[in-house]
């Protein structure tokens, strides 16, 4: 696929960039990305998959726990008009609130354990995926609920027939904008109040035990995370909406037939 | 086998466009109703359907009022009718799974309903069963509207209402699509009444041909069209008399 290539090219690119880069520095605070390649699956087995499982963990459990919330949240929103004028200011108001300063806050009330991380990440996505969702669901042109309307379907049906399936590509849309977002914050909430974790190894081998290559590696980790989860949204987006991926989707509708 | 009776309807801040209006559809009537834009036709089919609900007076349909949508009235739009992400399949079978999904309640799906309804007969019947796997976004509008029409007369209703349904298509594709519907409205005895902007269309199709004008419609203006449905009616005098027709009471409907 070409796509699949580009995105290999271009990872080539960062390769060899990185190494000119190593090169002409020349200090062990950027090693060639031939050691912390090396590094990168020497660690593996010595407590780098374990943390990676740790940050895994948390972002797939916030994760899941926005959508499970999320989504019936915004279809309901989507779905009454009166509802949503109720509840909308609020959700205009937290919207745009960076959800990284409630760190703090988060660790204050749940400790030291995985909930306080978890927590972190559905606060992000929760917003995300409950306003695409709503404004979804508000968007979808009247004609379509209508016929259904008239085959006899009532809210339940519209629901399970037109709401949830419309709301598909919203949901990932929403999750595309935030696994990024998330990530970096789980770096930031993995510096405090743990030891498990990819921010915690990151962080303890660049300042404590001063392993650059290591440290290097932690990073790379991080960042196969994230493009891991990018990707999975990608996947699930073909597995789930085939009918957006047709040739024709893309061009304009012919009227003659 | 419909009743409208004293319908009065309008929107908000608007005149009323039905006002204290009387009309009556046999069964096994073919209308057509046409008027200029913003005289109702299409308010009247939503209300028919049980879509929107009158201000005032009634509609019966088999002596029932109409309060809500009607399991065996069908309804088909310009466009829009069929969901993106379902296959031409798919979007047949959606009404009958709508049905299955509530079960024969009386409410959502007849009391009678039988689950194993076959949609693949309808589909060859009305020539989309080669597209079972495409998506509406990949297959042209008159196969879109065949689509919507299978997805409804699966659902063997006994009156058949549609708006504009044929308006986005080009001609040649138009006319087929309106003897196919006609041809299959005879056949299961369905009751049908289309809404239609195009004289042409509603002379062709409306065996009765409701005028409506400039709001409020107070009074039924009908023309009576028996020639339509006919072979060869495009062909005759009879069929250009009536547009002339349908033309002149237009025009003097809108000023």
């Amino acid at each position: 696929m070409k796509k699949r290539r580009d995105v290999l090219l271009a990872a080539l690119v960062v390769f060899l960039v990185w190494q000119a880069a190593a090169m002409l520095v020349n200090q062990p605070i950027l090693p060639s990305p031939v050691l912390v390649v090396r590094t990168f699956f020497e660690e593996l087995t010595r407590g780098l998959a374990f943390h990676a499982l740790a940050s895994i963990w948390r972002v797939v459990a916030g994760i899941s726990i926005a959508v499970i919330t999320a989504v019936p949240a915004g279809l309901v929103l989507g779905g009454s008009e009166r509802l949503n004028r109720l509840i909308s200011p609020v959700i205009y108001l937290l919207y745009p609130i960076p959800k990284v300063v409630f760190v703090p806050i988060i660790l204050l009330f749940l400790g030291i354990g995985d909930a306080a991380k978890i927590m972190i990440i559905f606060l992000i996505l929760f917003f995300q995926v409950l306003v695409l969702v709503r404004d979804q669901v508000t968007a979808l042109p009247p004609q379509l609920f209508q016929s259904l309307r008239s085959l006899g379907a009532g809210r339940r049906a519209l629901l399970r027939f037109v709401y949830l399936p419309a709301s598909l590509p919203a949901i990932l849309t929403a999750l595309r904008q935030s696994v990024g977002t998330a990530v970096a914050v789980l770096y930031i909430a993995e510096l405090f109040a743990t030891q498990r974790g990819l921010g915690y190894y990151i962080y303890l081998n660049g300042s404590t035990l001063l392993n650059y290559p290591a440290m290097y590696a932690g990073v790379i980790a991080m960042s196969l995370l994230g493009l891991g989860l990018y990707f999975g949204v990608d996947w699930l987006e073909k597995i789930l909406c085939p009918w957006k991926f047709t040739d024709e989707a893309a061009s304009p509708t012919r009227t003659a037939g | 086998m419909i009743d409208v009776r004293s319908l009065t309807f309008g929107y908000e801040t608007q005149a009323p466009v039905f006002e204290s209006f009387d009309w009556g559809v046999k069964r096994g009537d073919t209308w057509a109703v046409i008027g200029p834009s913003g005289s109702g036709k299409t308010s009247l089919l939503y209300l028919l359907s049980g879509l929107i609900r009158p201000n005032k007076g009634e509609i019966l349909i088999e002596n029932r009022p109409v309060v809500r949508p009607r399991p065996l009235t069908g309804l088909i739009l310009q466009e829009y009718g069929l969901l993106p992400w379902l296959t031409v399949e798919q979007n047949a079978v959606l009404g009958l799974n709508v049905r299955n999904f509530y079960g024969p309640d009386g409410k959502h799906a007849p009391r009678d309903h039988d689950r194993t309804v076959d949609v693949h007969p309808w589909m060859e019947r009305l020539g989309i069963a080669h597209l079972a796997g495409k998506y509406p976004s990949q297959i042209s509008g008159g196969e879109r509207q065949r689509t919507a029409i299978c997805r409804t007369l699966a659902l063997k209703p006994d009156i058949l209402l549609m708006d504009e349904p044929f308006s986005s298509l080009d001609a040649i594709i138009r006319e087929d699509l309106q003897q196919l519907t006609m041809a299959l409205c005879r056949e299961q005895a369905i009751t049908l009444i289309i809404v239609t902007h195009a004289l042409e269309e509603a002379a062709v199709i409306g065996k009765k041909i409701l005028l409506l004008g400039k709001p409020p419609n107070q009074t039924a203006n009908i023309i009576k069209n028996p020639g339509a449905g006919e072979k060869q009616f495009q062909d005759s005098r009879e069929y250009y008399e009536m547009c002339r027709t349908i033309r002149k009471e237009l025009d003097e409907k809108t000023p």
